[in-house]
């Protein structure tokens, strides 16, 4: 049998023969938009439906969300390897790169959340100048005129950013694993109900029980996109999708998202929903979740490095 | 118009590096960077064998999956076809790196994004690229597409093949690999030994 | 150096307009224009690129200086591109046979080696242990003026010939020939010869009376078919070999490529003969066979310039393809194959001389087969085979006789120079390495000096002058060579870079580059002898001296004042220049060269070229028969390696010369250790992989450190390779220090050549062991 032998000289670290340009931080991010994505879908729904018993789980939207994104973005700044240059995604904008929509996103988003976030000043941990607070306080009220439009962008802007971290991926087709226009309503539905899972750790077991059989569906439609994606995902060999099926990734591609992440959770609910398991038992539902879906953002993202056309 | 493209004769190279510090000179790559890499694929058995030298470089793609992606223009194509980074534009988020079906990107030690040029600057000053210019097997030419004229258009019309490396990207690279023994297989991936 | 601009010489020069200053002027007008343009497109964006160096190119204006690589010893024309007085590229020069305008890796990777950190910077004298490494700065008139007066003692105690004067890269000839001449010692030498090309060229003169020189006079742009033995062009980087193989491949020559390994070369010929190692000479006399059984050589050509056919022809009437086939492991049907595919293009066919051709002791035989194969082919003087070097017409530097007759020779040993004088120093004392005792002729065979400074036998070596020689990697056995540093009186070091060597110096002098000094000028025998200058293009970094300088005040101090009349190179190259009514000046303007016209073909000259006894090419040779040695080559066997063993074959990395650039950063970025090849069986049996690293044991019991493997089809499995010149010792070379392993460390034993005094080392033998 004819053997191949190749060597390469002038090989660049990070480049080849291993792509390693995005590393945990990226991934991290991309959960982290997903999510701060979701939450911001999940306020939009609660400040329209005006429903008392979303109170609770509005609060937690509100004060979670900016914070998350900070991180979020810290992550992203953290990646830059040229960031005294930083400023310059918002000199221009671009619309054939996602990640040129992604900033404009991120600043609208930031905006957003940000208007959100400091109606709820009276719970930072330290005190502010009486001048900082008549200001916070006009503004809450000035947002509070015009509250439903706040909430339909809310929405919009979240399902945007939830979106685009599944199009910054899909859109580069060098990777065929990313190749595929299911990731980014893969990446929405999986912000989503990780938003949906993280609102689930704050709430009382009553909104909890409410909110199951949305979780459950959100799951289950989560999972049907992802079946769909590994089955119709450009698949050129080795280089492919079994890359997270059956390569070196599967491992944490079936216990932690598939089944840690989806199967597992979804049972849980059910089984609560029926009173099979204690709600202790399924307390850990959520927790399972939001690791899954994190999980799924780095298993993505790593075994798209290592996918070649 | 003009339209600058390489080919580069795999039979006549002799995978002798020249081009590799010639461009490094020329660019002041840093030690351990390189804007062009060599790679040497043997098959067979022992005495019936081939190998084949083929030197890779920014291909300067027609249609360049990483200018797309990148958020701030610090990516763009000149009208002459090549592709370039402004290093004052780029942030690093490396967009154009992950874009890349080559590899050929990579994150400079001072943080922007670099590669082939062409030598856009010799050019300008009527030189072929430093790779070119150097190689001392002629293996190597380089023109203007669009010049008839143009040796380039001779050598790619004299080759027994013209060949690019993993034509399946849609990206039309315009580094053409003249007189290949080996077709595009898994040995064209970016896979080492 | 800036007066020194020149540019290069495809811009046209306008009439009325000196050449240069109109280049001057244009140049500075490029500059000017360049710098406002830049100004207008970059106003907007100059506010806010900070950070953003400028490249080198757009920092000022650029000079060139035309002069002579030195990162081999091929020597190309070049051109150096300076900036603020900083070096920052080079490139081929278009007017130079040479390089034609291109350069190899080495080349440009000159100026990675100008700027290595880790250069010499002053002068040294020993303070420690010889090996220690321990020592201090020293002013150079104190490290000369001590210099000298230990020759001084030397010379009072044991005669000049007591010290050794060896040497390598350009301007070697200060201290190899011109002042050990001047000094009076013999034993000068230089490691391109013995350990290199000598029975090389040592066989071209017993049959032609030609020597081969610094640039094998093959007539690539005619030839038609062409065998290379052992002789890896790609991997040995020769810019313009390279140039000329590839030229004449795409023209449609055929090529034949005899070698152990599936070299670069192999992968491009038409018929690879993996050949068992030391085994050459069998094929060779095969090959002749074939000519001569099937009528395939130029019987009128042998006829006209060659003696000795018949007894040739019965020399090798038995000695068939079939009876190569067992003693080569090659087809019969192949090496038939090979010979008539170079016969069928006679005479623009021939076997090109080699470089490296110290293998097996045997080795001026082994080339006397080739040649006269060559003979057979009528490629001698013929368009398409060999043609007739010459040297360019250019005289001496005026001097006072010297003290003693120079034998150090030189891989550019000029046409019809005799090398079977054996030259006596002025204490009635020839050399000491053993020619006409262990050997016949040639020139100094440098690793037989060894013996002589631990032994005293035939009498004492008690001083070295090592300049820019790498006395630890270049010369077998280096255990052995330490062991001499230690018998020393005197050593002296002279080089760039701290070598291995330079730890047992008592003196160690810093060299400045070949881009900070001139040297005497390159003459080069070539199809057409050219005339080509070296001279700095900057000034010389840190406290380092040029070897002119360094030579000349240390022969003031020798009190050899009237061999040092001069006082600048520019003085010393001007006058030689003016013999052919040219000088420095001249020589820039017209492009860094003087190219004159050559003779290269029989058509071309009067009489007989080949300077033999007999005037003609001697397929038998009577001086041989006379010197007690076979007049005709015979196959003789070389020792097989045990079991467990494999010959350890050797060879040249393309970004690599020697061991002379592991340091240079830019070069060591493309490899940067070399590994062993092992055959995919071998690796089989022996259970390892390209993953593993291994120790090498040597048949005497030396080991090497751990070296990495590379497992490969592309080799035989009774031999294991790895690419010359690494594991390095110095810890201050730091890039080099630890990377790798060392051939030479693992030659303990050579083959000494009894005709050409050449040390056959691949005659050594490796096992190999997996460490953990």
């Amino acid at each position: 049998m004819d053997s191949t032998e190749i060597s390469v000289v002038g090989n660049n670290e990070g480049v080849t023969p291993v792509l390693e340009s995005w590393d945990w931080t990226v991934a991290g991010y991309l959960f982290i938009g997903g999510l701060v994505g979701g939450l911001m879908i999940f306020a939009g729904y609660f400040m329209l439906r005006k429903k008392r018993e979303f109170d609770r789980g509005l609060r937690i939207a509100d004060l979670a969300g900016l914070p998350l994104l900070a991180l979020g973005l810290a992550l992203l700044f953290a990646d830059l390897s040229n960031k005294e240059n930083a400023w310059r995604f918002f000199t221009t904008f671009r619309p054939s790169s996602p990640m040129s929509w992604g900033s404009w996103i991120l600043a609208v988003a930031t905006v957003l959340l940000g208007l959100r976030f400091i109606r709820h000043h009276r719970l930072l941990p330290w005190d502010l100048p009486q001048s900082v607070i008549r200001l916070l306080d006009r503004v809450t009220r000035w947002t509070d005129t015009i509250a439903r439009p706040v909430a339909g962008a809310s929405m919009v802007v979240g399902t945007s950013l939830a979106l685009y971290t599944g199009f910054l991926l899909s859109t580069i087709t060098a990777r065929p694993i990313w190749d595929s226009g299911l990731l980014p309503p893969l990446f929405l539905i999986s912000g989503i109900a990780s938003a949906g899972a993280f609102l689930c750790l704050w709430l009382e077991s009553e909104a909890h029980r409410k909110l199951a059989p949305l979780s459950v569906s959100l799951c289950l439609v989560e999972l049907a996109l992802l079946f769909t994606y590994l089955a119709t995902v450009r698949s050129p060999g080795s280089f492919g999708p079994d890359l997270l099926t059956t390569g070196s990734f599967a491992g944490w591609f079936w216990a932690l998202v598939v089944f840690g992440g989806l199967l597992i959770p979804v049972t849980l609910e059910i089984s609560e929903i029926r009173h099979w398991v204690s709600q202790r038992v399924a307390q850990i539902a959520p927790y399972l979740k939001l690791a899954g879906a994190a999980g799924l953002r780095f298993v993505v993202l790593f075994a798209g490095l290592e996918s070649i056309l | 118009m003009t339209r600058w493209a390489m080919t580069l004769d795999v039979d006549l190279c002799l995978g002798c590096e020249a081009c590799i510090v010639a461009c490094s000179a020329e660019n002041e790559v840093p030690v351990g960077q390189f804007r062009t890499r060599m790679r040497t694929t043997t098959v067979g058995t022992f005495p019936n064998l081939r190998t084949e030298f083929r030197v890779e470089s920014c291909f300067h793609c027609a249609d360049a999956p990483c200018i797309d992606v990148c958020p701030t223009g610090a990516t763009y194509q000149t009208a002459d076809g090549i592709v370039l980074v402004d290093p004052a534009k780029c942030t690093g988020c490396k967009a154009c790196v992950t874009a890349c079906p080559y590899g050929m990107r990579y994150v400079h030690r001072d943080g922007w994004v670099d590669k082939c040029t062409f030598c856009e600057h010799r050019l300008a000053a009527g030189r072929q690229p430093a790779c070119v210019q150097t190689c001392p097997t002629g293996a190597r030419v380089f023109g203007d597409l669009d010049d008839e004229a143009d040796p380039i258009n001779d050598a790619l019309v004299k080759a027994r093949s013209v060949s690019v490396v993993n034509p399946d990207t849609g990206a039309n690279p315009h580094l053409f690999y003249l007189n290949s023994q080996f077709t595009n297989g898994p040995s064209e991936r970016l896979e080492t030994t | 150096m800036a007066d020194r601009t020149a540019v290069p010489p495809d811009v046209n020069s306008e009439a009325g307009v000196s050449r240069r200053s109109f280049l001057q002027l244009s140049g500075a007008m490029l500059v000017l224009a360049t710098w406002i343009q830049g100004i207008g497109r970059r106003s907007v964006e100059t506010a806010i690129r900070w950070g953003i160096p400028i490249p080198w190119y757009r920092q000022g204006p650029i000079s060139h200086t035309f002069t002579v690589c030195d990162m081999c010893p091929w020597h190309c024309g070049i051109i150096v591109e300076t900036v603020n007085g900083v070096v920052r590229k080079i490139d081929g020069n278009p007017n130079d046979p040479k390089s034609r305008g291109r350069l190899c890796a080495k080349g440009q990777g000159g100026v990675s080696f100008l700027y290595d950190p880790d250069r010499l910077k002053t002068p040294l004298i020993r303070t420690g242990d010889r090996g220690a490494g321990d020592f201090r700065e020293a002013s150079w008139p104190e490290a000369l003026d001590y210099i000298a007066q230990k020759m001084g003692a030397i010379r009072d105690e044991y005669g000049p010939e007591s010290i050794a004067f060896l040497g390598h890269t350009g301007g070697d000839s200060w201290f190899v020939d011109h002042l050990a001449q001047a000094w009076g010692s013999p034993n000068a030498g230089r490691p391109s010869t013995s350990l290199c090309t000598g029975p090389r060229d040592e066989a071209a003169l017993l049959t032609t009376g030609l020597p081969i020189g610094g640039h094998e006079p093959v007539d690539w742009d005619h030839i038609e078919a062409f065998a290379l033995i052992g002789s890896h062009i790609g991997e040995d980087t020769r810019n313009t070999v390279m140039q000329d193989f590839s030229k004449a491949r795409a023209r449609g020559a055929k090529v034949v490529v005899v070698d152990p390994r599936f070299s670069t070369a192999a992968s491009k010929a038409d018929l690879w003969l993996p050949i068992k190692p030391g085994t050459d000479t069998a094929l060779l006399l095969a090959w002749i066979h074939v000519l001569i059984d099937e009528g395939r050589y130029e019987a009128e050509y042998v006829d006209t310039w060659t003696v000795g056919f018949e007894q040739l022809s019965d020399h090798v009437a038995t000695l068939t393809p079939e009876w190569a086939s067992g003693i080569t492991d090659l087809h019969p049907d192949l090496i038939r194959e090979s010979a008539r595919m170079l016969a069928d293009a006679r005479p623009r066919a021939a076997i090109v001389p080699g470089r490296h051709v110290t293998w097996y002791g045997n080795d001026t035989q082994r080339m006397r087969a080739a040649y006269i194969f060559n003979a057979l082919l009528g490629a001698w003087g013929q368009p398409g085979g060999l043609y007739l070097n010459k040297s360019p017409y250019i005289e001496s530097y005026p001097h006072p006789p010297y003290a003693v007759v120079g034998s150090a020779g030189g891989c550019s040993t000029e046409p019809g120079e005799s090398s079977d004088v054996l030259p006596l120093g002025p204490s009635g004392k020839a050399r000491a390495d053993g020619a006409r005792d262990t050997f016949w002729r040639g020139p100094t065979a440098i690793q037989e000096l060894i013996d002589p400074m631990i032994t005293g036998d035939p009498y004492p070596i008690k001083g070295l002058i090592a300049f820019g020689i790498n006395m630890l990697h270049s010369i077998p056995n280096p255990n052995r060579t330490k062991q001499a540093f230690e018998a020393l009186d005197l050593f002296v070091a002279i080089d760039v870079l701290p070598q291995d060597h330079i730890a047992w110096a008592d003196v160690v002098l810093p060299e400045a580059t070949y881009l900070e000094r001139h040297d005497d000028l390159l003459t080069t025998a070539h199809l057409t002898p050219y005339v080509a200058l070296r001279e700095p293009a900057v000034a010389p970094l840190f406290d380092t001296k040029p070897g002119w300088w360094i030579a000349r005040e240390l022969g003031l101090r020798l009190g050899l004042d009237q061999y040092f009349a001069w006082e600048t190179a520019d003085e010393w190259i001007n006058t030689r220049l003016r013999s052919i009514g040219s000088s420095i000046e001249k020589l820039r303007d017209s492009g860094g060269v003087i190219v004159q016209q050559g003779q290269p073909y029989l058509a071309d000259v009067p009489a007989s070229p080949f300077m033999t006894p007999s005037g003609l090419i001697e397929l038998w040779s009577e001086s041989l028969e006379a010197a007690g040695h076979d007049p005709l080559p015979t196959f003789e066997p070389t020792e097989e390696p045990p079991a467990g063993y494999f010959r350890l074959l050797y060879g040249r990395h393309p970004a690599h010369t020697f061991a002379k650039t592991q340091n240079t950063p830019q070069l060591a970025a493309l490899f940067s250790e070399n590994t062993v090849w092992v055959g995919t069986a071998a690796a089989k049996t022996l259970g390892i992989s390209s993953d593993d690293k291994v120790m090498l044991e040597n048949q005497d019991g030396v080991r090497s450190g751990p070296i990495g493997v590379s497992v490969t089809e592309r080799i035989r499995n009774d031999a294991v390779y790895m690419v010359h010149g690494f594991g390095h010792e110095s810890p201050d070379m730091h890039v080099a220090n630890g990377r790798g392993v060392s051939d030479a460390g693992l030659q303990t034993r050579y083959a000494l050549d009894p005709i050409s005094g050449g040390a056959g080392m691949r005659v050594n033998f490796v096992k190999l062991e997996r460490t953990s």
